[in-house]
């Protein structure tokens, strides 16, 4: 669902998006660790009758088990950061704490579409725009060029300081025309729009001390 | 219950492995897949009582490879196995032809009851098509 609501119901359509994503991802871990704690019982039950299980092969399911819990313990950590970035009022967001949270939550849809995400970020970086708003650009560019990138490509992501503000840039290689970024949005927050191709690169407004 | 073949499609290869190893204690003859376009070819190529297909995966997807499996053997008995259940797509999977919708995570006896289900189904039809290319073999020769 293209994102071009100036107002609430933008951010919205982001939660619904990001919860959407990031339940899914656990409710898979879940239906894992399920599967493995299960077929670890039977096997404990069919010693119990007389046939023995390989202890390394129990080894190596309570390992995977450990692992999956611990991956769905991450997406629920993202989930969390992410539903605490709606606090985060001011007009300054840290980008490279946003690029990191939203890339972990949208990683699953790219997966789905074939599609790996590379970064390549500063230490750190704040930009002029309020934390939700810049998540909510940051999905919407990643949804629109995942759409139209190729199976099997990868997306590249990039944060640098440039200008005034910062720039990100998303690179892949595309199977398709990407559809055009809502113009309304992008005006409203101050972010202009270069680029062509399988290329976006967004100008995003500087940081820019507040108060006095 | 021996020789129920089946074959379990999803993109987790530990849910694949541990789901296998489930079916197989319960008597089940499993084949696997990691995608709809590897289930299609193996489709293709083996005979199977019953599909368990995941819903969400990359390259194609759950529902398409429903579609296309169907579309090349009518009879296939498909089981849409998935995380992420909605009303709205188990009515869309039965409509499209699938023997049930079931949510993760799934009761593997109920699961194995379905694949049976599905291997009746299967070989009633396959049964009926036999009669009636017979019939309309006699029918063309007269007899």
């Amino acid at each position: 669902m293209p994102d071009t609501n100036p107002g609430q119901a933008g951010y919205a359509e982001l939660f619904g998006q990001v919860t959407r994503n990031a339940t899914h991802e656990i409710k898979n871990e879940l239906a894992v660790i399920n599967e493995q704690s299960r077929l670890i019982s039977e096997m404990l039950e069919m010693g119990a009758k007389g046939r023995e299980p390989d202890p390394d092969r129990l080894y190596q399911l309570i390992g995977r088990v450990i692992e999956r819990v611990s991956r769905a313990d991450q997406a629920v950590k993202r989930l969390n950061a992410f539903a605490h970035s709606a606090e985060e009022t001011g007009p300054i967001c840290d980008a490279v704490k946003g690029v990191t949270l939203i890339c972990g939550i949208f990683a699953r849809q790219a997966a789905l579409h074939n599609v790996t995400l590379e970064l390549a970020l500063p230490e750190t970086l704040s930009v002029g725009l309020p934390t939700l708003d810049f998540e909510r650009l940051l999905w919407r560019c990643l949804a629109t060029v995942v759409e139209a990138a190729v199976s099997g490509s990868v997306l590249h992501l990039g944060l640098e300081s440039g200008g005034e503000g910062a720039v990100l840039r998303l690179d892949a290689e595309l199977e398709r025309e990407m559809p055009p970024l809502p113009g309304q949005l992008l005006a409203e927050m101050g972010v202009s729009l270069r680029g062509g191709g399988g290329v976006l690169e967004l100008g995003l407004p500087p940081a820019r001390a507040t108060g006095g | 219950m021996q020789d129920i073949r089946v074959l379990v499609v999803d993109d987790d290869p530990d849910f694949l492995e541990s789901v296998s190893e489930r079916l197989s204690n319960r008597g089940c003859i499993v084949d696997t897949a990691l995608d709809g376009a590897m289930a299609l070819e193996k489709i293709g190529q083996n005979l199977y009582d019953a599909i368990v297909l995941d819903l969400q995966m990359p390259k194609v997807d759950g529902m398409e490879t429903l579609k296309r499996a169907l579309a090349n053997k009518p009879s296939l008995q498909i089981i849409l196995l998935t995380g992420h259940a909605s009303v709205q797509v188990g009515v869309e999977a039965m409509r499209l032809g699938a023997l049930d919708f079931m949510e993760k995570p799934a009761d593997l006896d109920l699961l194995v009851e379905k694949i049976k289900e599905g291997r009746a189904r299967r070989i009633d039809i396959d049964d009926q098509t036999r009669e009636a290319a017979v019939r309309e073999a006699l029918k063309k020769y007269g007899w």
